[in-house]
């Protein structure tokens, strides 16, 4: 090696290390926080009674092949520990024609009791949907702009402390957007990063909050949940509609797919490391899609014989161990390990989201 | 299967991809890139033991698209280029020569001398990676290394 090559290779090695530091974190996948076993998915008879779902929709979804776009990370912090029951839920609420727009509400997560009520930013009509940063009391807010194009959406950051009380609602002026319809969204444990994606579009946008960096990418079909790591989706192929999860962390772009007979996907979160998902099809039917240590994805498929009426939304709670849910106007809890649904008494409405919760 | 992969060359690969695009975002995006496109493919890939060339040659490819991109004003870089003349200052005082020198260089000239020089690739190697012949990777690093000579005059 002459001195030429090696005053190349050190200069090459020079440059990587400071442009990509050794220090820097690796882009590990962030460990799904996984329930106790005991928790995992195993329905009780009682659940029957509860849940329902149904009405035949023709498979309207969405064209085109499932061919594993997968969507691209950022840096993914790491997760907190955090498991425990939340304290808090915020209550986004829709516009109710005529009356005057609440605010949003911050309630407490077992009785229901209001905390406290948030002022509504002037600039903002109405809000349209929230979702939680788990580790830290943040929680995003989809707001619908009063001023500007029409659909124009701006996202407020809205933190607590200990007691549930809002210290501060700000707006992240790096993701105001123009859109039909509105996101479905999710924000990293740490509140760094927020991702969404839009109705009827196949795309997921992830928004750096420290650097405002914002990254758009193809997911592989319409992207009915998302959390930190992962969407998952809905994509017909030749003509059976799959769902997919495609791993945000795996890095390589791990799509699993598993066919769901009989339905599409209405409204779905992710609680821990299962997906929950009301399907619409020929029968009553819940789907849990768990993500395996190995990497597969396993589907089971529950049906209950009394149909009531539809979740119409689902938000995870963070813990892992319930779902809010939308349920006949009210919102409600499901406990995934007993399969019991307590109504929540907060006044829903018919145009209430059901919030996000930590 | 691509997860160890993953853990063993995703940072080595980011570097060699800010090598060549220059900055570490869009090498970041090149490469994750690269793992899609090899995760796509891998039920028609012959030699799924050894997906590593596999992978440099989708970060070769994903870096000129970007700066193809670039060249069309398509795309422009998150950051300020590694090679620009302000970051030159981020290198020790006696190699900013070289690195002035290196990145005056022709992107496709010094893409071959980071396959050599920084990934330690053999000729054949860097062929396979930048999809050229052996004797092309030959005189491109010929030529790279005459005009790096040329611009150091001799004092490397």
């Amino acid at each position: 090696m002459n001195d030429l090559e090696g005053a190349i290779r050190e200069v090459f090695a020079e440059v990587a290390e400071k442009g990509v530091p050794s220090t820097s974190p690796v882009l590990l996948p962030e460990p799904r926080p996984h329930p106790a076993a005991a928790r995992r998915w195993a329905v009780p008879a009682a659940a029957s009674a509860v849940v329902a779902i149904i009405a035949i929709i023709a498979l309207l979804v969405v064209g085109g092949g499932q061919d594993g776009n997968a969507p691209r990370p950022g840096s993914v912090p790491v997760a907190g520990p955090a498991l425990a029951s939340p304290d808090f839920i915020v209550v986004a609420r829709g516009r109710i024609a005529g009356a005057q727009v609440p605010s949003i509400e911050v309630r407490n997560a077992t009785s229901g009791r209001l905390v406290a009520t948030v002022p509504k930013p002037r600039a903002v009509l109405w809000f349209a949907g929230v979702t939680a940063a788990r580790d830290n009391r943040i929680f995003f807010l989809d707001g619908v702009l009063r001023s500007g194009k029409e659909n124009s959406h701006g996202i407020y950051r809205l933190r607590l402390d200990d007691g549930g009380t809002p210290k501060d609602l700000q707006e992240v002026r790096l993701a105001s957007f123009t859109m039909a319809g509105f996101p479905v969204m999710a924000a990293a444990p740490d509140a760094s990063r927020l991702m969404w994606t839009e109705p009827m579009r196949s795309v997921l946008t992830i928004l750096d909050l420290r650097s405002g960096r914002i990254r758009r990418f193809p997911t592989g079909g319409i992207v009915s949940a998302i959390d930190p790591r992962s969407t998952f989706d809905t994509a017909r192929v030749i003509g059976i509609p799959r769902e997919s999860v495609l791993t945000l962390s795996a890095k390589g772009g791990r799509p699993h797919t598993s066919p769901l007979p009989g339905g599409i996907v209405a409204a779905a979160a992710f609680a821990g490391d299962t997906i929950i998902a009301e399907t619409v099809g020929s029968d009553a039917r819940r789907t849990s899609v768990a993500e395996l240590k190995d990497g597969t994805m396993r589907l089971s498929t529950e049906t209950w014989d009394e149909p009531t009426g539809s979740w119409g939304a689902i938000v995870p709670d963070g813990s892992g161990r319930h779902v809010l849910l939308q349920k006949d106007g009210n919102l409600a809890r499901y406990d995934l390990d007993t399969g019991r649904l307590s109504t929540l008494p907060v006044p829903a409405g018919k145009s209430a989201q059901p919030g996000a919760a930590w | 299967m691509l997860e160890p992969l993953f853990r063993r060359h995703h940072r080595h690969l980011v570097r060699t991809a800010l090598l060549i695009v220059g900055d570490r975002a869009t090498a970041e995006d090149v490469v994750q890139d690269a793992f899609t496109r090899v995760h796509r493919r891998l039920p028609k890939l012959t030699d799924r033991d050894d997906l590593l060339p596999y992978l440099r040659t989708a970060v070769v490819n994903g870096c000129r698209s970007v700066l193809r991109r670039r060249r069309l004003l398509l795309r422009p870089a998150h950051d300020p280029s590694v090679w620009s003349a302000e970051s030159a200052a981020m290198v020790a005082e006696d190699h900013r020569e070289v690195h002035a020198a290196l990145s005056a260089l022709p992107a496709r000239q010094r893409e071959a001398l980071v396959l050599r020089y920084y990934l330690d690739l053999t000729e054949a190697e860097i062929a396979e990676a930048m999809g050229i012949s052996v004797g092309t990777v030959k005189s491109t690093t010929s030529r790279a290394m005459a005009a790096l000579a040329k611009a150091l005059g001799g004092n490397a």
